[in-house]
Parts: C-alpha cells; sequence; structure tokens
C-alpha cells in the first residue's frame, strides 16, 4: 500500500511542475512584471527597484529564474501582496481555515442528505419518489450558486429576517456554537446544493447498478430480507464507486466556496481570491491558484488511494 | 440497395426521434429552451419598452401588468431587459461551447488518430488544465485581460474544451483499429480525409451530448463571472450581470434578483433534460459515460486498474515458468 501511494505520489510530480511552469509564466504575464509590487512604493527610489530586481534575479534568463522562484515559493516566500504590501502566505493563511470550515460544512450535509437521498430512490426505483428526487436532483445540478445564495438572503435575512446576511459571525465579540451555527447555516445550504443533488444522482445509479447483478439475484433468492440486501448488499459494494466520486468532486466545493464566500461575506480564501481579483492584486491570486491546483491534484491522489484501498480486486503494486 | 441503405438511416433517425420524444422531461426542455431563445431573440423589439430608456418616477416597481416584471433601480423595464440580457448570455455560451469543441476535437483527433508520444503529450496537456480549476482561471484571466464580450467567449472556449478532447480521442483509439478504416486506407486515404471523413463522422454522438450540456456550464460559467463584477460590463447586461445589480437593492425591492436568476436556472435546467435525452438516445446503454468531469476520472482508474490487475496477472502466469 505505501508503494502505491509513493508511486501515485512520484507520478503527481510532473503534473505539480507543470503547474509551477503555468503559474510561473502567468506571472511574467502580470502588467508591471515581478517587480510591481514594490514600484508603487513611496521610500523605493530607482536604485531600491534596480537593486531589488538584481535580488529577485530578473536580469538573468527565464530558466534560471523559474527556478529560484520556484525554490522560494516551496520555502514559504509567495511574494508580497500588492494591497496589503504583505507576504501572500501569511494572507492566505489566515483566510484558509474559514474556508475549509465552510467546505467540511458543506461536504458533511451533502453526504448527510444524498445518500439517505440516493438509496431510497434506487430502492424506490420509478416510483414517484424516485422520480421527484430525479426532478430535485436536476434542479440542485443546474441552480446558479449566486443565484441560490442570494434567493436564501432575501427569504431569511430580508423577508423572514431570521438568519444574518454574511459574515461569520457578529463584530468584535466571540460568538458562541449556536450563533456560529446560524452564521454557518445559508452559505453551507448554498455551497452543497449541487453536491446533493450530484451524490444523489450519483449513488442512485450505482446502487441499481449492484441491484441488477447476479449475486444480488442468488442473495434474494437465499431468502435475505430486502432490507439487509440494500444496506449490507447493494451499498456495501456501490459505495465503492461512491467514496471514490466524493473524493475526486472535493474540488467543485473550492469552486463553489469562492462564490459563496463571495455572496455572503465569508472570510475565506475564495473571497480573498475574488477580492484581489477586483483590485488585480496577482501576486495573491497566484498564490491561491497554486494552491487550490495543488487540493486538486491531492484529492485526485486521495481517490486513487481510496479506490484501492476499498476494492479489494485492485492490487497496488 | 442504396434505397434500403437511406431507409435503414430513417429508420434509425425515426427511433431516435421516439426515443427523445418518450423522455417527458427531455421534451419538456426542449419547449421551455425554444420558447427562452424565441423570446431573446425576438422578444426585446415586442415589448413596448426598449432595454436603455430610463423612467426615474415609476423606478423599483415590483412586478405589474405594465412591468411584469418590475422596474429597476433607473425605472427601466425588467422583462425588456431580461430578454436582451438572453441574447448575450445565450451567445456566449453558444460561441464559447463551439470554441471549446473545436479546440477540443483537434486535440482529441490528433492524440486519437496519431498515439504514440503525441498522445502522450497531448494528455498530459489535459490532466494539467484538468487540474486547475475553472472559476479561478477564468476569474484569474478576466483580470488580466479585461472583461468584455470576446474576452468571455474566448477564456470560457479556453477552460473547457479537455471534456471534448478525452472524448474524441477515445472514440478515435476504438475506431482508427476497423477494418472502414484499414479500407479507406487501403483505396489511398491520407490521414486528413480518414480523420475528417472516416472517423470524425462516426465519432459525433458524444460530441454532440458534450456540446449541448457544455452551453449550459457556459452560461453558468459567463454569469457567475458577470455576477462577480468581472464578466460584462454595464450598459452591457447579461443575466449575470443584472443579477449583480440587484444585489444592492435586495431590501429595497426583493424581488429584483428572482428574474434574471429565474432565466438562468430555466435555460440550464432545461438545456440539462435535453442533454439528458440526446445520450439516451445515442448511447441507450450508459456506454460512455460522457456526463461529467468525475465519470471520466472514474472511468480512468478503472482503466488504469484493470491495466494493473492484467499486468499482475501476466506476471502470476509468468512466474511459474521462471
Amino acid at each position: 500500500m505505501h508503494r502505491f501511494i509513493a508511486r501515485r505520489l512520484v507520478q503527481a510530480v510532473p503534473l505539480l511542475l507543470g503547474i509551477s511552469i503555468l503559474a510561473f509564466l502567468l506571472l511574467q504575464a502580470i502588467p508591471g512584471g515581478p517587480s510591481a509590487a514594490y514600484r508603487g512604493m513611496a521610500n523605493v527610489s530607482a536604485e531600491d527597484l534596480a537593486r531589488i530586481e538584481r535580488e529577485l534575479g530578473l536580469d538573468r534568463p527565464l530558466p534560471v529564474q523559474y527556478v529560484s522562484w520556484l525554490v522560494r515559493f516551496v520555502q514559504g516566500d509567495w511574494g508580497i501582496s500588492f494591497v496589503a504590501r504583505r507576504p501572500v502566505l501569511d494572507l492566505v493563511m489566515e483566510r484558509l481555515p474559514a474556508t475549509l470550515m465552510l467546505m467540511a460544512a458543506g461536504l458533511g450535509v451533502s453526504l448527510l442528505l444524498a445518500v439517505p437521498l440516493g438509496i431510497m430512490a434506487a430502492v424506490k426505483r420509478n416510483s414517484w419518489i424516485d422520480h421527484t428526487l430525479t426532478l430535485g436532483s436536476f434542479v440542485g445540478l443546474s441552480i446558479p450558486v449566486f443565484w441560490l445564495g442570494l434567493m436564501l438572503i432575501v427569504v431569511f435575512t430580508v423577508w423572514l429576517g431570521w438568519l444574518p446576511g454574511g459574515g461569520i459571525g457578529p463584530p468584535g465579540e466571540d460568538p458562541d456554537l449556536v450563533t456560529r451555527l446560524r452564521y454557518l447555516l445559508m452559505p453551507t445550504v448554498a455551497l452543497s446544493a449541487v453536491s446533493i443533488g450530484f451524490f444523489t444522482r450519483y449513488l442512485r445509479a450505482s446502487m441499481i447498478e449492484e441491484m441488477n447483478t447476479d449475486h444480488m439475484m442468488f442473495a434474494k433468492a437465499r431468502g435475505i430480507p430486502a432490507r439487509r440486501r440494500y444496506l449490507r448488499h447493494a451499498l456495501k459494494n456501490a459505495s465503492i464507486p461512491f467514496v471514490t466520486v466524493v473524493a475526486i468532486h472535493i474540488p467543485e466545493y473550492l469552486v463553489g466556496a469562492l462564490v459563496v464566500e463571495t455572496i455572503f461575506s465569508w472570510p475565506g480564501t475564495g473571497r480573498l481570491f475574488w477580492e484581489s481579483a477586483v483590485r488585480f492584486d496577482y501576486p495573491v491570486m497566484m498564490g491561491i491558484l497554486v494552491l487550490v491546483s495543488v487540493l486538486v491534484v491531492l484529492s485526485n491522489l486521495l481517490a486513487d488511494v481510496l479506490y484501492a484501498q476499498l476494492d479489494p480486486r485492485v492490487r497496488y503494486g | 440497395m442504396a434505397d434500403v441503405a437511406t431507409e435503414e438511416v430513417r429508420d434509425q433517425r425515426f427511433s431516435g426521434w421516439r426515443a427523445f420524444a418518450r423522455n417527458r422531461l427531455a421534451v419538456v426542455g426542449a419547449v421551455v429552451l425554444l420558447v427562452i431563445v424565441l423570446a431573446s431573440v425576438f422578444g426585446p423589439a415586442l415589448t413596448p419598452y426598449d432595454t436603455t430608456t430610463q423612467d426615474i418616477p415609476s423606478r423599483l416597481q415590483p412586478p405589474s401588468l405594465a412591468h411584469p416584471m418590475g422596474t429597476d433601480e433607473l425605472g427601466r423595464d425588467t422583462l425588456t431587459r431580461v430578454l436582451a440580457g438572453g441574447r448575450l448570455s445565450l451567445s456566449v455560451g453558444v460561441l464559447a461551447t463551439l470554441l471549446a469543441l473545436s479546440i477540443g476535437i483537434t486535440v482529441g483527433a490528433l492524440a486519437g488518430y496519431y498515439g504514440g508520444w503525441i498522445d502522450t503529450a497531448l494528455m498530459r496537456l489535459v490532466d494539467l488544465a484538468l487540474s486547475l480549476p475553472d472559476l479561478f482561471l477564468l476569474i484569474l484571466a478576466s483580470a488580466l485581460l479585461g472583461p468584455s464580450f470576446t474576452t468571455m467567449v474566448i477564456i470560457i472556449g479556453l477552460v473547457r474544451w479537455m471534456n471534448v478532447a478525452r472524448l474524441v480521442r477515445g472514440a478515435f483509439l476504438s475506431l482508427r483499429e476497423r477494418e472502414f478504416v484499414a479500407a479507406a486506407r487501403a483505396v489511398g486515404a491520407g490521414s486528413r480525409r480518414i480523420i475528417l471523413r472516416h472517423l470524425l463522422p462516426n465519432s459525433l454522438s458524444p460530441i454532440i451530448v458534450a456540446g449541448t450540456l457544455g452551453v449550459a456550464s457556459a452560461i453558468i460559467a459567463e454569469s457567475t463571472l458577470s455576477f462577480l463584477g468581472l464578466g460584462l460590463q454595464p450598459p452591457t447586461s447579461s443575466w449575470g450581470s443584472m443579477l449583480r445589480n440587484t444585489q444592492a437593492l435586495i431590501f429595497s425591492s426583493p424581488w429584483a434578483p428572482v428574474f434574471p436568476g429565474l432565466m438562468i436556472f430555466l435555460t440550464v435546467v432545461s438545456i440539462n433534460f435535453v442533454g439528458d435525452g440526446l445520450r439516451e438516445v445515442f448511447d441507450p446503454h450508459g456506454a460512455t459515460l460522457s456526463r461529467s468531469a468525475f465519470h471520466r476520472r472514474l472511468r480512468r482508474l478503472l482503466e488504469s486498474a484493470e491495466q494493473r490487475r492484467s499486468v499482475d496477472q501476466a506476471k502470476k502466469t509468468e512466474s511459474p515458468t521462471s
């Protein structure tokens, strides 16, 4: 198993290098170039700028620049924000916990709802329950996240006045758990709608595929009760591709979180990315882009490992 | 002989149409979509208002007979603007998808037909492109290039071709070993002719399904960007940019965000229903899992597991003799 994980990690290296090259080239495309951060500073003279450019190695050939940039990036030197004038890594790390919290809540809610719904749709296939759930899944899959968020605010904040319309908590105090959850609720719902629809559809399909196999027929012939057949036999096998798909789906939460955080003023990395885009703060955007891409590669890796771990037919060698 | 062939083709088309018509959701989707397209094309000319005339005294009116969707903060009729916005949203969606299709088909055809190092290189490029989450890339590109209609079409097209490339490559890989390709080559057809006249026409069904669903996701991409203020800029208003404007009005006119969003939702859900119906027609047994990135990755995973297994088995059968 360790060898399998190690091999997958090694296979991911060229991809990560590709991402870093792309990010580096994009950095070159920025108006003003990589040293643009220092250009606006009042106390930086022309000589200082030349010295900084020399220190950053901007007078050397591009491949050399790339290698030194990569070394600095890996060491945690992600450059300086044009706007905040602070190290990019610090800015991103400050915002990361809020995003991870939102993503965890979204993933949890999606699974809690989609797993029972998917099983129900598969077991009651072609009934009105199944048709309703199919329609509901399509609605969830097609509803634009930003519109759902906006409508939630209109109904629950403007109209009913039940929930706060944005932010992570009341400003200036340390909120208790209930208050935290009240702030978390609407962003979580908006974030999980698409995934609930997707997971429900997927689990339904893989459950139905399992239920049509010969061994399920045999289990029925042996007189194993339906409940046990569905949950112990079909679900167990159907959960193998399902778990893998959930792992592959994790990056979708990052994309969703960007939109949700922007609407609900949630202080996460997604909102930071948007704020940076509006203010043309390229170093911050680049840092987040690389971070997010690494997360994508890691969740694909996680999916591979989970699949190999769960499916005894897959050998890792 | 020729008659029999055309008869068969007609028969196939007919049964395809019947299969589509049996899927009630797909038919409803097609009708709703047609209505939305027609209303967006002809609608703005039919309403008694135009998109720019301001009428400050009647600003922020709730929906009424005179203004079925109310008026905005400058007294402009929301219905007229929603219909005009539809033109923009739909054209960005269609044009971006066409661009994505042409890149994807080219890359997939080259990889699938030539194989070897070309295939490896192009597929690594696809892997790389897939590991950059599209919305982040779109926002960065929009900030770098400056938002406009053309920028929207180009950048959305540039982040959505990978799916099609994989599908076309897969279809080409399975088709290129078939007898009719060998026959074409035997009578002297060049690579260009084989790709364009033999392989591509036989790979159309997954492309059509992916293209249909692609329009929905391109519309979502454009409206997300415009909603975030990084897409189409006023006075050109797509559904997404209209929604952005209503964000500031939710306390004074809470109905304002309903209609532009509803249009996006109805369009996207209709396209998804139609795409689903088309897939059932082209691929009744679900042989090509073209639904989404997740299926593709899953299938690749299963394939690589399959490969590993066969390698293991090969090792096992080898080992007793060695």
